[in-house]
């Protein structure tokens, strides 16, 4: 019997025993699901962790997924509870480690704009809260609807979209601030 | 209004040119999967010896029961002998039966 290609089959398949099912999965989503605690913590082996536990949780409570959401939404959700905990649990929020801003400085691909631009905002973005970088993820990096953000943040889609909108504010004041 | 657009999609362009790169690390995904299997044998080494438990307890229980109605009907010290022989013979043919299975369990108490 071939591998299902749709999340909702893989989720039966494992709840019937196939933990090996399971693996579809993970392969499916960790990178997102890395990318997503990474865009919070901008610290690749906490994010590692993240992941690592995101997964293992899923698998745990699977049982209790209804498929009343996407299983991605359901799994990003698990995500970002985890990357806000560990941001809780780690240093107060504004102060940055070295580890941070090594990310922020590292060398620059993108072709669009100039090195120096592209660094800037990357240090504005290490000024928002780590919620709001998660939104920052998902929303321009991830291109997730508002609605599934909203579903997977706990929050209305009004309160996505407003906070969306203090965001761009407060980025373009930070990128001014650096001039 | 054009203008705000404009501005927020030039915004969002710089958002995702600023994306850290953050390359998967090498082995996640096998790491992930060695732990779900590890989860996984520790639920069903765990439910092994709550069965096996179980099971001895039910088992321990019944020939008490046994123990406690023979002794009541024996009269004589012959058949108290013949009675004690008798339930000696059932206590070693459990211990064999599950004895490797009762030290397992007694191991991980």
């Amino acid at each position: 019997m071939g591998i299902p290609t749709d999340d909702m089959e893989i989720v039966q398949r494992v709840l019937t025993g196939d933990t090996e099912a399971f693996g579809v999965l993970v392969h499916r989503y960790s990178g997102k699901v890395y990318g997503l605690a990474f865009g919070m913590l901008h610290d690749a082996e906490r994010a590692e962790d993240v992941a690592q536990e995101t997964f293992l949780r899923a698998y745990e409570h699977l049982d209790s997924f209804r498929g009343a959401s996407a299983f991605a939404t359901w799994l990003y959700r698990i995500a970002y509870n985890r990357a806000a905990e560990y941001c809780r649990r780690q240093r107060p929020f504004g102060r940055l480690d070295e580890r941070c801003r090594a990310v922020a400085d590292e060398e620059v691909s993108a072709e669009r704009y100039d090195p120096e631009t592209v660094v800037r905002m990357r240090h504005a973005l290490l000024r928002l809260p780590p919620d709001d970088r998660a939104l920052v993820t998902l929303f321009y990096e991830e291109e997730f609807p508002v609605a599934e953000i909203a579903r997977m943040m706990n929050l209305s889609q009004a309160n996505v979209k407003v906070r969306l909108h203090r965001i761009r504010g407060r980025l373009r004041q930070y990128m001014e601030e650096r001039l | 209004m054009n203008d705000d657009r404009t501005n927020d999609e030039r915004l969002a362009q710089m958002i995702r040119a600023a994306a850290p790169r953050r390359e998967i690390p090498v082995g996640l995904d096998t790491r992930i999967m060695a732990q779900i299997r590890l989860h996984e044998r520790r639920r069903r080494e765990r439910r092994a010896v709550m069965a096996m438990a179980g099971y001895c307890m039910a088992a321990v229980a019944a020939v008490l029961v046994v123990m406690c109605a023979c002794l009541q009907s024996v009269d004589s010290p012959e058949g108290m002998w013949r009675l004690l022989a008798l339930l000696a013979g059932i206590v070693v043919t459990m211990i064999t039966a599950c004895g490797d299975r009762a030290t397992e369990i007694l191991r991980r108490l």
